[in-house]
């Protein structure tokens, strides 16, 4: 309280947060982690948050924080599970999401300038409407472009136009010291801050290279009997597409438990249940030639075409089968393609030891590596779920002792930093670390190691050489240890329909829903969205106290279905609103002041007309 | 300078069972943006009043088919479709807009508009197939209907002189018939017997305010409206002249049913008639095949107003359901031309009715030759009545207007006159006509359809249908 304050008489216009309940959505990201055991570990509820407008209120932030050397943790849609926004020793949050201009396109260049908050989806909107369109982008195409830049960088597309560093034109950062700096990839400066998750600086303004729109879409699908014929059907058409200068814009591989979820969710047999892989062509030339080659291999076994475009069209809602969990683990690896199958052999098996079910989804993301999701559904809100959690990191152990590296570090992955990084590269990073960070207050307790309460003795299990033994041993010890929980606690089974407790806990927490909502544009308030809302049902639901002005923002809301209609986990949620609006009204009242003054703001709001008429 | 005549309309809503032209659905894929609310300027979209946050259905009657809100919302979530009550109601002859206006009319006495601009064809049988003389409506001078200018709707009934007679010393010799003055050219005719006594009150009441007269059925005068008597035409049958003497003493028109034996003893019976009283005497005929020799025989015996009736379409009666019946602009030309041939047209007063549905019909039967016209369905539609033409002719009254004040009936009742009042004036405006009662008969200012056509096209298409046959 006394940091926000005293900030507050320096901060001019610039946006806080500093109330109880609405900081707390700042102190979790998508992840699925317990809040007691991230409580046990950390700080998590930060001590204020700000909503900064421009670089100069930025600049304004980090002055404040090195001056009172506290942490200043940056964050964008918080749509990265691996706890990359959480807050491990209090500090300021500095939300970009609301920073999310989409500055300057520059047609004749094929370039756009964005702020750092800019959705994925706004600025291929936006682009597409001169010819234009994104390269790779990720999958959760509502994450902000920042975000993605910090964490991750390999999604779809990824095959044919490599890692997004590549679509960097230049981009602008922050340093703690406030100094702003223009990159672009030939500086040697560039690369510390990709995928390094906002341990240097903050990313202010990209600007991104964009492609023509092409002409059509043409995907493939075919089945394969087994998960390793299927990869060795990769390995070939790579190949091959190499001698004959062809490549698909995206190749990904779905096993078979991960088609029949899909089935499952749709109460239907759309796809065969066997090992799939995807391939998208952006010209009919390209097509005939892929054809050409497909029609040498022979005795393969295609779905039909509507199915591959299905698939297809559906890439940005990978964790839709999350509502048959309704909880979804996930760990991320990038691992050579002529392991893969093995790998994920083991982690089927591994996965088998516990109860659950492995099911994979995996981009190519080169000629030689794919980045493999090894997920399984489960359920926070039973107790066999702290059993399953630990289940993630002994994934990512049997691939990186596969040569696989982590597809990111955050809190979770902090262990395996050495396989990410070795030790040259690792003293190359702290030496930039110690020079532009000195007083260590970007992001801090994550990434290059864990630091955690009580004398940071919690923390020694995430050392790197202890966690990686103790993990050893878990995975050695897992056909007991597994076996035993299953005896206990039984297998994880799959939901069929979702209630309204469900529903709460079936939401992804993905952000799509913030990308899209009116009041959330108009008040830059996440506790307004759909997401927002689900957290205060949650609590709810559980009996925890909630504040008069806290279930007030249930009513903030234009009813205009767009979080239904995006929701990756096709919840049901207008009902739930009218639920939970009810629900609210029974016991707090119906704030109508409130709600007329809201629907004045909105409708008074220039973004919010260019909102609805935009979505056209 | 007569005083100005005025009718004082008011907006005067009946909350009965409206068919609305349109059916607007909001569809499920609505955002609530409130955009809708935004573009409608007749307020058919509005937000909730419950709920504020979400879109109320949308309120159909008010819609007069913009087409706005169909265009801009930004999901395309408004369908908008011909409601299908309303294109069941009515028939080929009474067709279904002409009843959301008629209502329109009744409810603000204000003349409607209907919307995105009109798409169909530009004439029709009938009216449809006349257009009136528009050629003033850009004069400079012109300050609009209600402005300075002053154009008189007052026409005379009964019958007019030749020419005067004098004598030597320059005395008038001539006797001048007595006239009945009316404000508009328009009276209420014979209602159905089978209404409530609020909605007889109610047609009687307007007529007296708007200075007009009703026709009623002798029998059916009550004597509380005795003290109306001024405004209300009995009409009763040739014999039956001497049972009605007290009415006919206190009234100023009687109306009397035609009977064949009238085309000779008429003299006898208006005699009866001016004995008791100065009264009027209408004669009211069914528009039969023969009407206008009947018509020339009756004013040549001395007729001062006859009232020629057409079915409720407008059509000739003469007992046969074909199609070729002739219409009541046919009818009244046919008179009015026999009558000018006749070199009587001045000693009769004709008035025409049947089919008299839309404002522009009374005009439009002026410029055919009628002196004025009778309206009967358009009141009661004004209250709300449907009317079916098939699969026979069927008018629905709706239900619970027994228990609508008389007032309120009134009322509305006045505001379709002041509706159609205003788009004569419209009319007479355009035209450069200032007195109703030389709109009668000027069809030189009017165009006829079928004569246009006939006259450019007929000479090519009439040869190649005789080549044809």
């Amino acid at each position: 309280m006394k940091l926000a304050e005293e900030f507050k008489k320096i901060a001019g216009d610039i946006k806080i947060i500093d109330k109880d309940e609405e900081k707390e959505m700042y102190s979790h990201d998508m992840g699925d982690v317990p809040t007691i055991m991230t409580k046990i570990l950390f700080q998590i509820q930060p001590d204020f948050v700000v909503q900064p407008k421009n670089a100069e209120e930025i600049k304004k932030v980090l002055a404040f924080a090195t001056e009172k050397k506290i942490p200043v943790i940056p964050r964008g849609a918080a749509s990265w599970g691996f706890g990359g926004v959480i807050p491990t020793n209090a500090g300021i949050v500095i939300d970009l999401s609301p920073f999310r201009k989409i500055l300057y396109l520059n047609k004749a260049q094929k370039t756009i300038t964005v702020e750092a908050g800019a959705r994925w989806s706004d600025i291929d909107i936006l682009a597409k409407k001169e010819g234009l369109c994104l390269m790779t982008y990720p999958s959760s195409k509502f994450s902000t472009v920042a975000g993605w830049i910090a964490t991750g960088g390999y999604g779809i597309n990824s095959f044919r136009y490599g890692h997004l560093s590549n679509q960097i034109d230049s981009m602008t950062v922050i340093t703690p010291s406030g100094q702003s700096k223009k990159l672009n990839p030939s500086d040697p400066e560039f690369n510390y801050f990709v995928s390094t998750e906002g341990e240097f600086g903050i990313i202010v303004e990209v600007n991104l290279k964009l492609r023509d729109v092409p002409q059509a879409s043409y995907s493939h699908l075919f089945y394969f009997e087994s998960d390793k014929e299927a990869f060795m059907f990769i390995e070939k058409i790579i190949k091959a597409g190499q001698a004959d200068a062809l490549k698909p814009n995206a190749i990904r591989f779905l096993d078979e438990n991960h088609l029949n979820d899909i089935n499952e969710i749709m109460h239907s047999k759309v796809f065969k249940k066997s090992a799939g892989v995807l391939m998208e062509f952006s010209s009919s030339e390209e097509d005939k030639k892929f054809s050409t080659i497909i029609g040498q291999s022979g005795n393969l076994e295609e779905a039909p075409r509507y199915v591959a475009s299905y698939l297809w069209n559906e890439r940005l809602f990978g964790m839709k089968t999350k509502r048959l969990g309704p909880s979804i683990l996930s760990s991320e690896s990038i691992i050579p393609i002529g392991s893969a199958a093995g790998f994920i052999e083991k982690a089927k098996k591994l996965g088998a030891n516990f109860g659950v079910e492995i099911f994979i989804d995996s981009q190519i993301i080169d000629t030689k590596m794919a980045l493999i999701m090894t997920n399984y559904l489960c359920d926070s809100r039973k107790f066999k779920y702290y059993i399953d959690l630990p289940l993630a990191m002994m994934l990512i152990k049997t691939a990186v002792s596969m040569g696989a590296e982590p597809y990111g570090l955050g809190i979770w992955n902090a262990g395996f930093f050495n396989y990410l990084y070795d030790s040259e590269k690792k003293q190359k990073l702290l030496a930039y670390k110690a020079k532009v960070d000195p007083n260590n207050i970007m992001n801090p307790g994550k990434f290059f190691g864990i630091k955690s309460k009580f004398f940071n003795i919690p923390a020694v299990v995430f050392r790197p050489s202890i966690f990686s033994f103790s993990i050893k041993i878990l995975i050695l010890l897992s056909p007991v240890i597994g076996k035993i929980a299953i005896l206990l606690m039984g297998k994880d089974k799959k939901i069929d329909s979702l209630d309204f407790e469900l529903t709460t806990h079936a939401c992804a927490k993905c952000g799509n829903c913030i990308a899209v909502c009116p009041a959330y544009l108009v008040t830059g308030n996440e506790a307004l969205t759909a997401k927002g809302k689900i957290a205060l049902a949650k609590k709810i639901i559980e009996g925890k106290n909630v504040t008069q002005e806290e279930v007030e923002n249930v009513f903030m809301c234009m009813h205009c279905k767009a979080c239904e209609e995006i929701c990756q986990t096709n919840l049901e949620l207008m009902m739930l609103w009218d639920a939970l609006e009810k629900r609210i009204e029974g016991k707090f009242g119906r704030p109508e002041d409130k709600i007329d003054e809201f629907l004045k703001e909105v409708d008074v709001s220039k973004d919010y007309w260019e909102m609805v008429e935009r979505n056209n | 300078m007569p005083k100005k005549y005025h009718i004082n309309s008011k907006v005067t809503p009946l909350n009965l069972d409206y068919v609305f032209k349109f059916n607007i659905e909001r569809g499920e894929n609505c955002i609530n943006c409130g955009k809708c609310t935004k573009v409608c300027i007749y307020e058919a979209h509005k937000r909730r009043k419950d709920d504020p946050r979400k879109m109320a259905d949308p309120n159909t009657v008010v819609c007069r088919n913009c087409f706005r809100c169909i265009q801009e919302c930004p999901r395309g979530a408004l369908e908008k479709s011909l409601d299908k009550d309303f294109l069941n109601i009515g028939g080929s002859y009474w067709k279904s807009d002409i009843f959301i206006t008629l209502w329109k009319q009744a409810e603000d006495g204000k003349v409607p508009v209907t919307g995105a601009g009109y798409r169909g064809p530009f004439t029709g049988s009938g009216f449809d197939g006349m257009w009136t003389d528009m050629s003033e409506i850009v004069r400079p001078t012109r300050d609009g209907i209600h402005g300075r200018e002053y154009i008189n709707t007052s026409v005379e009934l009964g019958r007019k002189l030749n020419h005067l007679t004098f004598d030597e010393k320059g005395k008038l010799l001539s006797k001048v018939h007595d006239t009945v003055d009316i404000p508009i050219p328009i009276i209420f005719d014979l209602p159905p017997d089978n209404l409530s006594p609020n909605v007889k009150a109610a047609l009687v009441k307007a007529a007296v305010e708007l200075n007009t007269c009703i026709v009623l059925p002798a029998g059916d005068i009550a004597s509380d409206r005795k003290k109306y008597i001024k405004n209300i035409i009995p009409l009763i049958s040739h014999k039956e002249i001497d049972k009605h003497q007290g009415l006919i003493k206190n009234t100023r028109i009687v109306a009397i049913e035609y009977a064949d034996e009238l085309l000779s003893n008429f003299p006898a019976a208006k005699d009866k008639i001016k004995k008791i009283s100065n009264a009027l005497t209408i004669i009211r005929i069914p528009a039969t095949k023969s009407v206008e020799t009947i018509v020339s025989k009756l004013t040549q015996n001395g007729a001062e107003i006859i009232h020629i009736v057409a079915d409720y379409r407008g059509r000739e009666v003469n007992g046969s359901t074909d199609y070729n019946r002739r219409l009541l602009k046919d009818i009244i030309r046919a008179v009015h031309l026999k009558l000018i041939d006749d070199r009587i047209r001045d000693e009769v007063t004709i008035i025409a009715s049947g089919g008299i549905a839309m404002a522009e019909h009374v005009p439009k039967a002026m410029i055919c030759g009628a002196d004025l016209t009778a309206v009967d369905l358009p009141l009661l539609i004004a209250l709300g009545a449907r009317l079916y033409e098939e699969p026979e002719k069927l008018l629905i009254i709706p239900e619970g207007l027994e228990k609508i004040p008389v007032r309120t009936l009134t009322q509305r009742i006045i505001n379709l006159m002041g509706a159609w009042h205003s788009q004569l004036l419209e009319v007479m405006g355009a035209m450069g006509i200032r007195e109703a009662r030389r709109l009668r008969g000027e069809s030189g200012r009017a165009i006829f359809f079928e004569e246009i056509d006939n006259d450019t096209f007929g000479k090519l298409f009439k040869k190649r249908e005789t080549v044809n046959v």
